[in-house]
């Protein structure tokens, strides 16, 4: 059997000073090759739990105590000595792009780490050449980094960690400066990575998104794990911390009697259920 | 002074050429307070950098008019500590002239450094600067911190240029003040939210070079290749040669503006 990418066991965080937990018994598995969308309201511990999976929490953070242990591909972290050793497997984005790009011209951020590693040229080019298609960014290429816009940054930032060619990604909000074109472009980015073997564990507030793309959702609320499942189940259950709009509109017909098809996690879905509403002639709909 | 792309020859020089250029008009720029000589150099110079890069003087002005009242501020120090024959007196104090002199040299001492160097940040990409430097010895991982710095100077500027934005619009009448002393309390006033950004950003930043393997041991790669051409060979003679000419002048002309001269 194969090992799960990345398993949690009872894992707990709490800060110095604080009074209650970041992350309280947290316990979840992920498949190699899966998304998993990470939901929760502001506090929840969705970074402090990217933080903790990348090894950043303890290695980096000093005033945080864990408990609870991590296993890469079956492997407990804690026995993994250096931040620099987990990142070979682990690629972490964090939230503010601006502290990520070291680099002021945009292709020398994409190489630096690969640099760093000793990677030879030709594998830089190809994997130049593979990030630039995948996020978009061949155009940015000779650009200075500072002089990207907020969104541009995020792809920039994204790119540069598949370029350390990771087996698993901790996106954290790679998308909250994006506009709609741009975050489905990286969405359909990181939909390829898994469908190539990466694994992606996604927190994101464009709960949309999360609906379309991830394959399931993990809710965290004060630090514990609140639901997990399917998108459908967490979405349509009474824990889900946010909806998609269209799902929203279609759960209060089906409530009022005028939905009677599945409900909805996308526009496109919507249009197909109710195509297929419309050609039966008896559903309630069509007699209200 | 940030990096301006470009396919001058001064932009495709080697690093290592450029460096080594600008050390030799450093050392000659020290070695000298004759301010005939410095003058030669300051304008050999600009004229090198307009001809090379195609850099205007109109380019780095407004940087040199800042370096103006520390040139003034130094040729009074001097006028007043220096000995020998008064060139004016003024209120019953006398001004050397030998003290004139000299803080004038200096100035254009100042000069002839301040607009090489310019002409050196924009024409280099920080990442050459650092790959020169590993070329020359200095282990990688120092030799990256001169390229780090560039990409951060934006930064800050944009962090300050937000701060003051963000004091002006709540009222401050200090921030697009031009009376010095406003202007600096406003400047004052600044500093501490922007170190305080600074150190909070520092430790991110330090993450994030960790998280891609900026202090992994073992042999790094290197995308980008720097060679040493025949036009490099030709930058480095072209400056020996000019401050070779400047030491002639020092040792055979007698300086200008001097009793008897």
């Amino acid at each position: 059997m194969t090992a799960p990418a990345l398993a949690v066991s009872g894992l707990s965080v709490r800060y110095e000073g604080a009074d209650q937990r970041a992350l309280d018994e947290v316990d979840f598995e992920v498949a190699p090759g899966e998304i998993l969308g990470i939901l929760g309201p502001t506090g929840a511990g969705k970074s402090t739990l990217m933080q903790c999976l990348s090894g950043v929490i303890p290695r980096h953070e000093d005033g945080a105590g864990m408990r609870g242990e991590i296993y890469l591909f079956g492997r407990p972290l804690s026995e993994i000595a250096g931040l620099s050793e987990i990142t070979e497997s682990i690629g972490l984005v964090m939230q503010d792009p601006e502290v990520q790009l070291v680099n002021t011209v945009v292709r020398e951020e994409l190489v630096w780490g690969m640099e760093n590693r000793g990677t030879p040229v030709p594998e830089i080019e190809r994997r130049l050449e593979r990030a630039c298609e995948l996020f978009d960014i061949g155009g940015l290429l000779d650009r200075f980094t500072h002089a990207l816009s907020g969104g541009e940054k995020q792809r920039v930032v994204v790119a540069s960690i598949f370029c350390l060619n990771p087996r698993i990604m901790l996106l954290d909000e790679p998308t909250s400066e994006l506009d709609p074109a741009g975050t489905e472009s990286v969405m359909d980015a990181i939909r390829v990575l898994a469908g190539e073997g990466v694994t992606v564990l996604l927190v994101e507030h464009k709960v949309e998104e999360l609906a379309v793309y991830a394959d399931r959702l993990l809710v965290l609320r004060h630090g514990r794990v609140e639901a997990a499942g399917s998108p459908r189940d967490v979405l349509t259950g009474p824990t889900a911390p946010d909806r998609p709009q269209v799902l929203d509109i279609a759960l209060r017909l089906k409530e009022r009697g005028h939905w009677d098809a599945e409900v909805p996690l996308s526009v496109p879905q919507a249009v197909t259920a109710w195509q297929t509403m419309a050609n039966e002639p008896h559903s309630d709909r069509n007699r209200s | 002074m940030l990096y301006q792309p470009g396919g001058t020859f001064l932009h495709r020089a080697d690093a290592r050429a450029k460096i080594a250029a600008i050390l030799v008009v450093l050392v000659l720029a020290l070695m000298t307070t004759r301010i005939d000589v410095l003058v030669v150099l300051t304008a050999v110079v600009v004229v090198g950098l307009a001809a090379s890069a195609r850099i205007t003087p109109a380019s780095y002005a407004k940087a040199l008019l800042l370096i103006i009242p520390l040139i003034l501020l130094l040729t009074l120090l001097q006028a007043l500590v220096q000995g020998g024959p008064a060139l004016a007196t003024v209120a019953g104090v006398s001004l050397s002239r030998e003290g004139v002199l000299l803080g004038l040299g200096i100035g254009m001492r100042l000069f002839a450094m301040g607009i090489c160097f310019y002409g050196f940040s924009v024409t280099t990409s920080p990442s050459d600067i650092a790959l020169a430097l590993n070329k020359a010895g200095l282990p990688y991982k120092f030799a990256y911190l001169t390229s780090f710095a560039f990409r951060f100077l934006p930064l800050l500027q944009d962090e300050a240029r937000t701060l003051l934005t963000a004091m002006a619009v709540r009222g401050s009448a200090e921030t697009s003040s031009r009376h010095p002393i406003r202007r600096g309390r406003a400047i004052v006033r600044m500093l501490f939210p922007m170190l305080a950004g600074s150190m909070k950003r520092s430790s991110d930043i330090a993450l994030s070079m960790e998280l891609r393997g900026y202090s992994l041991p073992g042999r790094r790669t290197f995308y980008r290749t720097t060679s040493f051409r025949a036009a490099d060979a030709l930058l480095i003679a072209g400056v020996v040669l000019v401050a070779a000419a400047l030491l002639v002048m020092q040792w055979q002309l007698p300086a200008p503006f001097t009793e008897g001269a």
